[in-house]
Parts: structure tokens; sequence; C-alpha cells
């Protein structure tokens, strides 16, 4: 099932890029950098000051599934490097947006059932709504049930790669910021 | 186009994504034996089996995401096996990592969940019912004890009317109608007859268990609607009559309710069965306490006995109008000073009534005097006291409350005492106040003996009279002449001494006070021996915090008064013995001072000799001592004395006086000739001045004067600007000089005279005052030095050389 879906990913992902003869768009004027720069940090903040509530686990090593592709992360393919920001931010925003949306899910989810973070969720949700005013609202996805054993894990998981996700998008925030 | 391919594409992205979004990924298998869910107490295994594939891998097998007690027993080089016994504990998380030999950390083997629980218990108390006009059949029951495991229940309807309770199973399956738990059972849905057989099943993973059948009757077990309530009155009659007006709802006939009531405040229901449930407009009656707030509820139910009882209906709340006080107020009268023409003084005090006797909100109380006039009002009050000048003749007085539906029934005070006093109206007799565990006193007392007329009751009253302040607090309470005895408690106390009175109070008069004192040192010892106590402390505390702040006063005074610590210092000087303050070692015992002594006849008059005398060892070596180059360079020049000439030429030449004078100097220190090193490092800064040939005595004499202050003050400012380096010098000088002017003080006049030329070349010129810096000013310059070669530009000296 692994290869088919990698197959299926690396023929959908090139229908991705824009095609070279469409124009680019211009840059959003109404995106609030400097608010997204501020609440990109507060969640940065958020998620640094989590503590693993079961510290047998930090020092365990865990691994998804297919890596490649869970959760959605910023690439080199996304366009998110200072040059290509100051000229067309879109395609990394519409990334930032999808993996924003991404994480709400999961702290939503059953994961975080017994461990609810609500600021951390509220500070998603400022934050989603700061992108999501230039760029729309994407489609949200009910996460399928897993197991419960699981769950320390899969927050566990989740977490660090918010927290890794959370970094590079702070990263183009304060540069877009700072350009303007 | 290219829109809506992205838009696909994104879509099949988001989905995949969506799919893959929770797995995690195990490296193995884990599985609990006999199974995942187990009676509780049984004894299992949780196996674990790695398929990461290298040898010799750790296991650590987390229960609930802590490690077990039980050992790990490996079943094979991939497979670890726990055993644990007697599982009391009802859901736990097993996860199962492993590490392999070359790995620092832990990797995910895979996990699961235990479960251990109970089977159901057969249900119990299978109650049913069917609310009028609902249409739906609602089932409840007791399941027993908790199973801890997910458990199914299931309601099941057998129709009487087709099938017989002892029929084959593969019948009953077909007839029995089968409803979840939770869920009304349509009636639309029981539509084979209206008698049924009914039970609950109940069903999880260790097992299931049934009630026991019960027939049912579907038109007994309606419930009928209840009545509402459409109004509320009371009566203005004695007792007031509360009626409360219902409208009745249901359609069914032998309709049986019930109706309770209680004031909101009280614990216990009232409750009535009514009789004319069946009227359209059915009302109750009742005979409740004015001025309170009550609930009224309702039930029914059908007549036949099996028929179940509705819910109590939704409270209905009324509160009772007012009416006017139940009963008159309790009151007694302190009486003040009379006058000469007959007046008394008369205060009148009042006990508030009891919401039960007030019914209703007091507005006012009134005091009137009957006389042969008629009646007159002397006071209305709100407050519960009144104080009356009554004339003479005043015999009787009558107190009212009254709110706003009337007034009570008046209540009498009786002024005179009589003149017969205690064989008309006898008093109480042996009146004794005892202490009650330091919480109050009891008052005791016997009746009047030889009473000819009836007692209404006593009146206890006491004046508690405050230690500190005098202040009299007065108290009093009716009791009833049955009674001997009453507590006074230790608010009524006021935490003083207490005079306690008794009255017997009659028809027509009132006897005289029969007292007694609280025994003083007894029943208030607790509290006033703790307020002596406190107030010991108080003052305690107050002289400890005067002293302290005195105390601070005065040393704040002595450490910023420079006059002060000088007498201090002085003071513990002529206290101190004198062998404390003496140099060691004696500089006359040196053989350097000897010679010097013996030759200074010759350094009178030769002021070129005396430093070539090689006969001191030690001087010779410490001018050996190496240096930079400038200190070579004076070195050099010095040694010779040739510069002596230009000495000479300046207003120096008062030096050579002092050098022929060492008397004074009382403190041995070869290192004095390191003390050039200060010239050398301070010709580092002046290195365009001329370098005199220095005196080595003079620089003893100051060396002595510089000992702690200088690296105290050195070590303040490392690492401060240089710039003001020799500032600080000049200052360490002159501070020296007023703190140890005693010692160039012991010096003959030649040497005052001396520091007074030394001063004058300061003046004149720079370089001369540089000898009077002490060696470890040196060493900190040398340090310095290395650094300071940029430093020279803020001297004067460097401006001097740049022009």
């Amino acid at each position: 099932m692994a290869p088919l879906r990698r197959l299926l990913l690396c023929l959908c992902l090139p229908l991705l890029l824009p095609s070279p003869a469409a124009p680019a768009p211009a840059p959003g004027p109404r995106t609030d950098w400097v608010a997204c720069r501020s609440l990109s940090r507060e969640l940065s903040r958020l998620v640094a000051t989590l503590k693993e509530p079961h510290r047998v686990l930090e020092e365990t090593q865990l691994s998804e599934e297919d890596p490649k592709n869970w959760p959605p992360r910023i690439r080199c393919s996304d366009a998110c490097d200072p040059s290509t920001l100051d000229t067309n931010n879109t395609r990394c925003l519409q990334r930032i947006l999808q993996g924003l949306q991404h994480y709400r899910d999961l702290l939503g989810s059953d994961i975080f059932t017994a461990r609810r973070l609500p600021r951390l969720e509220a500070t998603l949700d400022q934050l989603l709504g700061l992108v999501q005013q230039e760029h729309g609202r994407p489609p949200r996805h009910s996460l399928a049930p897993t197991e419960t054993w699981a769950h320390p894990l899969l927050q566990r998981m989740a977490l660090q790669r918010l927290q890794s996700f959370v970094a590079i998008m702070s990263r183009v925030f304060t540069h877009s910021a700072s350009a303007r | 186009m290219a829109g809506s391919s992205e838009a696909l594409a994104l879509h099949v992205l988001l989905c995949y994504l969506c799919g893959g979004v929770t797995t995690i990924k195990c490296f193995g298998h884990v599985w609990i034996e006999p199974a995942p869910v187990v009676p509780m107490g049984s004894n299992i295994s949780i196996n674990c089996r790695s398929t990461l594939g290298c040898p010799g891998a750790k296991f650590l097998i987390l229960l609930n995401y802590s490690q077990p007690e039980g050992l790990l027993h490996p079943l094979n080089s991939s497979t670890v096996q726990l055993w644990l016994h007697d599982v009391q504990v009802p859901f736990r998380t097993v996860i199962c990592f492993a590490r392999c030999p070359d790995s620092q950390k832990h990797q995910l083997v895979c996990g699961t969940q235990l479960l251990a629980g109970y089977p159901p218990d057969p249900p119990s108390n299978l109650s049913c019912s069917i609310r009028e006009h609902s249409g739906v059949l609602v089932c409840t029951w007791d399941t027993g004890r908790p199973t801890h495991l997910h458990t199914n229940y299931s309601l099941h309807l057998r129709s009487m009317g087709t099938a017989a309770a002892g029929d084959t199973e593969e019948e009953d399956a077909e007839e029995d109608a089968v409803f979840p738990a939770g869920s009304p059972v349509p009636l639309s849905k029981l539509s084979s007859g209206s008698r049924y057989l009914v039970w609950v099943r109940a069903n999880n993973t260790l097992g299931a268990a049934c009630s026991a059948p019960q027939h049912l009757s579907l038109q007994e077990l309606v419930i009928p609607a209840l009545p509402l309530v459409i109004g509320a009155e009371t009566t203005d009659t004695s007792p007031p009559i509360t009626t409360i007006r219902w409208s009745r709802q249901t359609l069914l006939e032998n309709v049986r309710c019930e109706e309770r009531h209680k004031a909101t405040d009280a614990p216990a229901w009232h409750v009535e069965v009514w009789d004319d449930a069946a009227q359209p407009e059915p009302l109750s009656r009742h005979n409740l306490q004015s001025y309170t707030r009550y609930v009224f509820q309702v039930r029914c139910r059908l007549s036949p006995p099996n028929s179940p009882w509705s819910a109590w209906s939704t409270p209905f709340l009324y509160s009772t109008p007012e009416a006017a006080p139940a009963v008159a107020p309790d009151v007694w009268r302190r009486l003040g000073p009379a006058f000469p023409n007959g007046s008394h003084e008369v205060t009148i005090l009042i006990k508030p009534l009891s919401p039960q006797d007030a019914r209703g909100r007091i507005l006012g109380y009134a005091v009137v005097t009957e006389s042969p006039g008629g009646t007159q009002l002397l006071c209305n009050t709100s407050s519960t006291a009144c104080s009356l000048l009554l004339p003479l003749g005043t015999h009787t007085l009558r107190v009212t409350a009254h709110n706003t539906r009337g007034a009570s029934s008046p209540a009498t005070i009786t002024l005179g005492q009589g003149t017969s006093s205690q064989e008309e109206f006898p008093a109480p007799v042996a009146v004794e106040v005892k202490p009650q565990n330091w919480s109050g006193v009891l008052v005791t007392w016997q009746p009047p003996r030889h009473s000819r007329r009836s007692l209404l009751w006593f009146i206890v009253e006491w004046v508690s009279t405050s230690q500190y302040n005098h202040e009299e607090q007065y108290f009093w309470k009716k009791v009833s002449s049955q009674e001997t005895h009453t507590d006074i408690t230790e608010e009524e106390l006021a935490g003083g001494h207490i005079n306690v009175s008794v009255y017997a109070v009659y028809p027509d008069g009132v006897s005289k006070p029969s007292s007694s004192q609280v025994p003083a040192e007894e029943p208030l010892l607790g509290s006033t021996s703790s307020h002596i106590s406190h107030d010991d402390d108080i003052g305690v505390f107050l002289g400890l915090g005067a002293s302290m702040v005195i105390l601070s006063v005065v040393l704040i005074i002595l450490m910023f008064k420079k006059s002060a610590r000088k007498r201090i210092n002085a003071t513990l000087v002529s206290l101190l013995p004198k062998w404390l303050f003496e140099d060691f070692p004696r500089m006359e015992n040196s053989n350097v001072v000897k010679s010097l002594q013996e030759k200074s006849d010759f350094m009178s008059h030769s002021f070129h000799e005396p430093l070539l005398d090689t006969s001191d060892p030690a001087i010779m070596k410490i001018e050996l001592v190496p240096a930079h180059e400038e200190y070579k360079n004076v070195a050099t020049r010095r040694k010779p004395s040739r510069e002596a000439p230009k000495d000479r030429d300046h207003p120096r030449g008062t030096a050579p006086t002092s050098i022929t004078s060492p008397e004074p100097i009382s403190d041995y220190k070869p290192q004095v000739s390191d003390g050039n090193l200060l010239g050398y490092v301070a010709a580092n800064f002046y290195q365009t001045q001329p370098v005199a040939a220095l005196p080595e005595p003079e620089m003893s004499i100051f060396f002595r004067d510089y000992t702690s202050p200088v690296p105290q003050l050195w070590d303040g400012e490392e690492g401060g600007h240089q710039v003001c380096l020799l500032e600080k010098i000049n200052l360490i000088l002159n501070s020296s000089r007023s703190g140890q002017s005693q010692a160039l003080g012991s010096a003959p006049g030649g040497q005052g005279s001396l520091l007074g030329t030394q001063w004058g070349h300061t003046l004149a010129s720079d370089v001369q005052e540089q000898t009077l810096v002490p060696d470890e000013l040196v060493s900190c310059l040398r340090a310095m030095n290395k650094e300071s070669v940029d430093i020279q530009s803020c001297f004067p000296q460097n401006i001097e050389r740049f022009f």
C-alpha cells in the first residue's frame, strides 16, 4: 500500500506546481505579517514549553509509517526561501496554511482527548484566521480514530513535528514582516 | 483547466495525508495471552516480538507508561515475555520497546491494551412506563456491579398474544422485539397486542446475563399528564388559608394524584392525596405560615396498583403574604435616675421577634401608657430601645410591634417594684454564677419563696464591664417561670467582669433584683489573662522596636560622621595596649640604620657619597633587580647621583637635610629600594620629565604610611579608568597624611619640612611626587603599565610632549 501511495503522491505533486506560463499571483496585500510573526513566535514558545508527561518516552525513538508525507512539511519546492518570498509568497503560504490546518485537526482529534492543549489550539486558530483571510479555508478533515495505547506516542510525535514546522514558519513570517 | 487539475491534485493529496495521518510504525508485534480482555484477577503473559533484526536487543515493556515490577523472560532472540499475576487494574496500555546494541534510543516494537473486568450481573429493578401523549415506552433498570468493560444492554419484548414464555428458542428469536438500551421504544412497533413479556439482556466479552422476565400491560404503564398550577391565593382570615389552583391535563380516567409542599428552608415535605383529581380544576388548601416561601409539587398515576407513579412535577414556588405579628415582643426596662419632681428616666428594651412570630417585616415598635385620660403614645421607634422620661405615677407601659398588616398584642412593662417590695413581689434567691468550660457562664437561682402571686417569668440581666476602657455593656433575657437557670454565652460576656441580676416578673409588678458577680478570677480568667499577656507582648515588641530604631540611628550617625569615627578610633587606641601599634621589626636595630647613623655626619657634608656605600649587601641586591627599560634608565641615573647637581638647581635643596636625619625611621623595609620601581613606572607617564635622584629614607617614611588602604582602593578600581591614576595616588597621599599624621609627626621638624618640600615639588615639578607611591600601587601600576601606553595621552605631560 505504501508504494502505491508514494506513486500517487509523486503523480499529484507536479500537478500542484504552477504552470510556468501562468502569471505569478500578486502577493497578498492584506496579510498581517507582523501579527503572523508574533503569533508564530508565541506558538513556538508554547510548543517549546510543553513537557512530556511520560518521561520514559524521552529516551525513545518513534517512526511514522510514511515519514515522507506525515505530516505536511515545508520543503524546498514550497518556495519559502527569502528571495522567492519577496516576489511570490502564495505557494509558501498555501503550504503553511495546509500545515496549520493539519495540526489544528490533530490537536482536536482523539489523539489529544486525554491531553487538551487549549492555549496551543487557540493560538493556532488565531494564526489560521490570519492566513486564511488571504488564502481561503482548506477543507477540514476528521481524522481516523486511533488505538488508545498509541495516543501518547502520537501526541509526542505530533508535537515534535509541529515544533519543527513552527520554527520554519516563524522564519518565513519574520522575513516577510521585516521586508515590509 | 490548470486550476481544476491543481484542485484535484490537492484533494487527492489531502485525502492521502488523511489516510496516513495517524499511523505509527511498529517494528514487531505485541500480544497478550490468554486474551487482551480477561476476568479481573487473572494471570496473563505479555509477549513482545521484535522485527528490528538486531541480535542482543534489550527489551522494555511499559504498562501504562511505567515499568512493571516483573522480569522479562526471553523466549528467543527476538521475543520476550512478561508475566502478570492477579491483574486488578481494569485498563492498561502495553507498549514494548527494543534497543539495539548500537543504538542509544529505544525503538517502538508495538503496543496493545489490556482490559480486565467482570461479566455483567443480571439487570434488576426493571421498570417501564409510557408517558401520556408521548407514544414511546421507556424502561429503566439497575445494572449491578460495574463490569469495567464495554457492556451492551438490550431490551427484549415478547408479545404474549402470539408466543408463550416456554416456547422454543427459535420461535423466541422470531417473536422477540429487541431494542438497544438508551433509546425509547416507539409504541408503533408494539402492535402485537397490549400484553408483553419484557426482560433485559446484558453482554460483554466475558459473558452475558438476563433480568427476570416481567409481564407488562401497556395500558397500565401509562403515566397521566400532570396538572399545571394556574393560581394561588391566601385569605386575610385568621389563620390565613392558602389555596393552590391546578388545571387538569390528562384525558385518562381513574387518575390518582398526590401533592406535596414545604417551606423552602424546611427539610420535610407535607404530602396530601387529592380527593378531586378527576375535577377539571382541582384545588388544594393549606394553613401556611405568613411571609414564607413555599414550594409545591404534584405527581399522578393510574389507579391500578401496578401503575407507575410519574416523577414529581416541576416545583411551583409561592410566598405567603404578611400578617400582623403573631405574639407580643419580649420587653424589659432599665431604670435611670429619678429627678426631684418625681419623674424618672426609663429605657425600654425590646427583643426582635422571630420571623415566624413577626409574620412580616417589622416596621417599628410603639410604647404607650394608659392613664385616666386615655392611651398616650410615648415612643414610636424602629429600634429596639427607647429612652423615656416618665412622670411620677406612671406604673405600666405597653409595647406593640407592627408591620404592614397590623400590630401585635401588647407586651406589658410594670415599672414599680412595690413599696413593700420583697413581701409583695418576692425576688429569686440563691443566685449563683458558675463558669462553664471557658465558653460562658451558667446562672442558677431558686424561685421566690412564699409568693402569693403567680409568677410570669424571670428576667436575667447582666452588665459586662471591660477591664481596659471600663465600658459597660448591658444584656438581658427573658426566662420562663419554669426554668431556674440560664446560660450566658461567651459572646454575651463581652470579655469583662459581669454583674448578674435576676428579677421575678409578676402581673402587676417586678421584684427587686437578686444579684451575683462572676468570680473575679474564674470565668473570665482566660480572656483576661490573655489580654494581659497580649498587652505585655505589645509592650515588649514596642520596646524592642524602639531600641532597634535608636540603635540603627546611632550606627548610621557613627558610620557617616567622620569626627565620630575618629573619636572612636582614638578611644580604642588609648584603651588598647601599645604593643599592638608598635612596628616590628624595629628599625633602630637594623644594621643598615645603624650604619647610616654612623655616617650621618659624613652624609651631611657629602650628599653624593652615602648611596655609594656598598657595605650593605641588601641594598646592592635590590638595585640589581631587573625591570623594564625605563626602570633601568632611571636606576642608572640614580646610582651615581650624577643628577644631584641638577637637583641642586631645584628648590628641593632641603631634601638632603631629611636624608641626614634618619632617626624617625621606625619601619624597616629592605624592599624599600623597590619603591624606586614606582618612580620608574611613574616615569613612564612622565617620560619627558627629568628624573631626580631619590633619597631612599624618604621612601621609607612614606612606605610606612601606605599599608592597607592602597590595595583596597586599588582593588575597588580594578578595571577602572587609569586616567585618574595620579589623582588616586594624590588622594591616597592626602588621606594618608591626615590619617597617618602621627607617624610623620613623630619625626623631627626636619621631616615635616621634608614633606612640605615634597609637596612643594609636586606643585613645581610633577616628577617628585611619584616617589611617594607605595609598593602595592607599584605592582598594580606595573601590571597596568603594559597597557597604559595609550593612556599617556590623558595626562598633561603627554600633551606637552605632543606640543
